[in-house]
């Protein structure tokens, strides 16, 4: 084409034209900066977003049907209460769902219905309607979303309280001793009922670390009993019969490969001694006597130790312990090979793990956990010891997850997951991430508070539970408080609340299915099925936008993108100005030429389209480059964010609001708007120039003589 | 007027063309020109500078707008929407500074009104611009730069150009006002003998020598145009 050959041929460089040539340069980088920048960030907010929106739906779902207040006032709902079948008690969703009759009243026996209730909802045939059966039937008939799955939820508030029992160390010279505290935690709380098929749940679980696996190990030998957990001696220890079986349990589903001695350390029994070696280690003493001698697994952790017991204002002298024909001396500064009495522990302080294996014969005798043994190998300073001792003193410091066997925490089985519960610790309970950082542990005792009425009196009931697991809410504002448990234990919370008392509690059904963006799609289908089975009223739909809890905090991303929209257009704008002057100065700079090419018979609209497409060229030009650097910019960010953490000094994004790793995808939505956006913006640009050159007459250029 | 008694077709009628300037006083340049020029007749137009010859031949070429008047370019009315068409197809130019594209080589300048007209640009094309600068003795120049060629040769290429689209008329501006005079011999042979194909010519010029090679001469005079009086032609 005779114009793009045109164009082409002005905006290439020359001597010339210099001025223009750094103008076009100059353009085409600022826009490119503009691409990559726009780019970039809504790649980033949209992955971001994606994220935070699938942790949203993860634990809730991406549709929620709940029922209007024509529903509990229905005859539906109320018949239940005045219902011998019924035990005279409203039912949930669920219980709806699992009745076979869909109407429990019998005349013969029951009251008469009182005559201010409503009407029963027939259908055609004559029979009362089912309402919740209905609904599953709705969603049953939507065709084309995959992973469609409905369930029923409930989610009341309730109490939480938590007792943390913790080690910590005693140092004293003599006697080193692991004593224990105690810390409750107690929080008002949603509860939610653990759907064990979601999909989701995967995403947002956080795996067992090494300090729940050894809290839970610890956790084993007492017993939950909310009115008793006050006080640490008032705990309730299991008899060793049932001790030895949960041990049982518990090793069956982990194999601990190597353990650490507790931060008090641990004493190296005597048959563990070889018969030659040297350690460099640290001497505790008491009235000049050498009363325990401490050995690091690393012999350049002397130095940090001896500093250490310094500090904590013990006499200590950093030496050699010598080990010649089985008999033990030690050496420093001040002393050489003085003999150390038998008696004189050993202990060994080492923070990092070593091999160890469990006698399986020790679980069948073991009365506490303490009893059990383990063959260990520990090399200590080049020198390797082993031989069997007991867990005393140690802790687990690696493991392995064997699957098929029922954890005591969160676990997969079969494609389902399982929230455990047992006799001894209550009921598990998912936790959010909030609790997991104010310190709780997997294992960890406690308990639901719930008030229930009598006759007389409100009681106070309380439902013993455990930490078994922790998830990660994503933003959500009450996702800190938001905790799931089994459906048995929501229900009972649920039904010592005011069935209609919306703020305590809540029921309806969770409708899950992969592609979020089909939520509004499935809105509109399932109000349609409501409305021709003549349900509508006493059912409302919402998608996960529309969600009390997620209302503001999805508006909020969505006013957030568009007000960078509108910043990423104005700065859009102010680059392409840019191409304005460019285009403008080259204009002036070919009025000459113009007049040929209109003498040659060129059309005012081909030069304008000279001058348009000059501008396009540089605006995709510098959109192409600017996309490319975003692409490699996506594909290093790690790179970036560490670098910009750095000269910051401290951490860019927070990984509680942003997760681990900053998305990196490539945002199309973003891609595309960039592109049309700085297409027609540079188009824009081109008019000015457009219009000025075919204002330039070609009498007026040619008259002047030109070369 | 029309002295010409020939019969041949009417290429260029130009009725009663009139043009002022008014700033910054007003200025009557042209008033009331009438020219006919048929197929094979080449006119000259002579007159001392400053009397609007060059905006005689502009407006005579569609470049400029008459305040007043009518222009017949081989049977097309000149107006707004056509001028293109016309300057493209039947007219081409060539002007005192030559005018050439100076970031093309001489065969992409002679192209120009063929890719204008947007015709392909193949082998039948290229061997066509070789072609017209074979006829201006040109064809060992066709890929210089043209901001390597002489005066003379830049004047071949800018008639080579002017003849791409195969025009029915060629308005020259002092067509050799740059260049020496075997040059612009060479110039004026090639422009007369454009003429003979039975084409026109209108140029423009103060050169009595040129305008007495062609078949009419006119004199530009206070505004008006006139015949050359016989005297002028022979002195």
């Amino acid at each position: 084409m005779f114009e793009f050959s045109v164009a082409c041929k002005y905006l290439i460089p020359r001597r010339r034209q210099l001025s223009v040539s750094i103008i076009s340069l100059i353009s085409i980088l600022v826009i490119s900066l503009v691409v990559w920048l726009i780019v970039v960030f809504f790649s980033v907010t949209d992955g971001l977003e994606k994220n935070w929106v699938q942790k949203l739906t993860a634990l809730t779902a991406p549709l929620r049907i709940t029922p209007t207040q024509a529903y509990y006032n229905s005859y539906y709902y109320q018949i239940d209460s005045i219902s011998d079948s019924s035990d005279y008690s409203f039912k949930t969703i669920q219980e709806k769902q699992d009745n076979e009759a869909t109407d429990p009243y019998d005349q013969e026996y029951d009251q008469e219905t009182p005559s201010f209730w409503p009407e029963a909802d027939l259908d055609t045939q004559g029979h009362l309607k089912d309402l919740v059966q209905l609904v599953y039937a709705s969603i049953e008939d939507i065709k084309g979303v995959k992973g469609l799955k409905a369930r029923s939820f409930e989610l009341t508030a309730s109490h939480i309280t938590i007792h943390l029992q913790r080690k910590t160390t005693v140092l004293h010279p003599a006697n080193f001793y692991g004593t224990s505290t105690q810390s409750t935690l107690s929080y008002p709380a949603y509860l939610g009922n653990f759907v064990n098929d979601n999909p989701h749940l995967k995403q947002t679980l956080l795996p067992i670390r090494i300090e729940d696996l050894n809290n839970q190990l610890n956790s084993l030998e007492w017993a939950n009993d909310p009115l008793h957990q006050e006080q640490e001696q008032s705990r309730k220890i299991l008899s060793p019969t049932l001790i030895r079986q949960r041990l049982q349990n518990f090793f069956n589903a982990v194999k601990i490969t190597q353990l650490k001695t507790r931060s008090f350390g641990w004493n190296i029994p005597v048959d563990f001694l070889p018969e030659e070696a040297s350690w460099k280690a640290c001497a505790l003493f008491k009235d000049q006597t050498i009363i325990r001698l401490v050995i690091p697994l690393e012999a350049k952790e002397a130095l940090n130790l001896a500093e250490y017991f310094n500090n904590q204002n013990l006499t200590v002298s950093q030496g050699w312990i010598t080990i010649k024909n089985g008999q033990l001396f030690w050496s420093d500064s001040n002393h050489s090979l003085v003999v150390i009495t038998p008696k004189t522990p050993l202990t060994l302080l080492a923070d990092q793990g070593f091999a160890a294996e469990l006698i399986e014969e020790s679980l069948q005798s073991a009365n506490r956990i303490e009893d059990i043994r383990f063959h260990l190998q520990i090399p200590i300073q080049k020198t390797s010891i082993q031989g069997i001792a007991s867990y005393r003193g140690l802790e687990i410091a690696d493991f392995q997850l064997l699957t098929g066997f029922a954890h005591s925490w969160v676990y997969q089985s079969e494609g389902h997951y399982i929230l455990p519960q047992n006799q001894y610790q209550g009921e598990g309970i998912l936790l959010p991430k909030s609790f997991k950082e104010a310190g709780v542990l997997i294992g960890d005792l406690g308990s639901l508070v719930y008030y229930s009425p009598t006759a007389t009196i409100i009681q106070e009931q309380f439902i013993p539970v455990y930490a078994a697991g922790f998830y990660d809410p994503g933003i959500i504002p009450i996702g800190g408080k938001f905790i799931l448990a089994n459906q048995n234990v929501v229900s009972l919370i649920r039904s010592s609340h005011q069935q209609d008392d919306k703020a305590a509690s809540s029921n309806g059904i969770n409708v899950r299915f992969e592609n979020l963006d089909q939520a509004d799609e499935v809105k509109k289908s399932l109000i349609e099925a409501f409305k021709s089975k003549g349900i509508s009223r006493y059912w409302d739909v919402q998608t996960y936008r529309e969600y009390d809890f997620t209302k503001e905090i999805m508006q909020e991303l969505q006013s957030q993108k568009y007000l960078f929209m509108l910043i990423a257009i104005v700065i859009i704008l102010v680059a392409c100005s840019n191409i304005i002057s460019m285009l403008i100065i080259l204009v002036n700079d070919k009025k000459h030429e113009i007049g040929i090419l209109r003498a040659m018979g060129a059309t005012s609209k081909s030069i304008s389209l000279i001058f348009g497409l000059a501008g396009a060229a540089i605006g995709i030009f510098g959109s192409a480059l600017g996309i490319s650097l975003a692409i490699f910019t996506l594909y290093h960010l790690d790179t970036l964010v560490t670098l910009l953490s750095f000269m910051q000094g401290h951490e860019m994004f927070s990984s509680n609001l942003y997760g681990n790793a900053l998305p990196s995808e490539l945002s199309y939505e973003a891609l595309l708007f960039v592109l049309l956006s700085t297409l027609l913006i540079s188009l824009l640009a081109g008019i000015v120039p457009a219009v000025k050159a075919c204002l330039v007459r070609p009498s007026t250029t040619l008259r002047s003589s030109g070369s | 007027m029309r002295v010409s008694e020939a019969s041949s077709e009417l290429l260029l009628k130009a009725t009663n063309i009139h043009k002022s300037y008014y700033h910054p006083l007003p200025v009557n340049l042209l008033q009331g020109i009438n020219l006919e020029v048929g197929a094979g007749e080449s006119a000259a137009i002579v007159g001392r500078s400053g009397e609007g010859k060059s905006t005689l031949l502009q407006i005579l070429g569609t470049l400029e707008e008459p305040c007043k008047g009518s222009l017949v370019i081989a049977n097309h009315s000149v107006e707004s929407a056509n001028k293109s068409h016309i300057r493209n197809q039947l007219i081409g130019f060539v002007f005192q500074s030559f005018h050439l594209l100076e970031d093309y080589s001489a065969l992409e300048n002679v192209l120009m009104p063929a890719k204008i007209a947007r015709q392909k640009v193949g082998k039948e094309l290229i061997e066509h611009g070789l072609h017209l600068l074979e006829q201006v003795g040109l064809a060992d120049r066709a890929h210089f730069s043209t901001k390597l060629l002489s005066g003379g040769e830049k004047q071949r290429v800018a008639l080579a150009r002017a003849l791409c689209n195969n025009p029915k008329i060629i308005f020259a501006d002092e067509p050799s006002g740059n260049l020496d005079g075997h040059t612009a011999e060479l110039i004026h042979q090639l422009l007369l003998q454009f003429v003979t194909d039975g084409k026109a010519l209108v140029l423009v010029t103060h050169d009595w020598n040129l305008a007495r090679l062609c078949t009419n001469q006119y004199e530009l005079k206070n505004g008006t145009l006139v015949a050359a009086t016989l005297e002028k032609l022979l002195n």
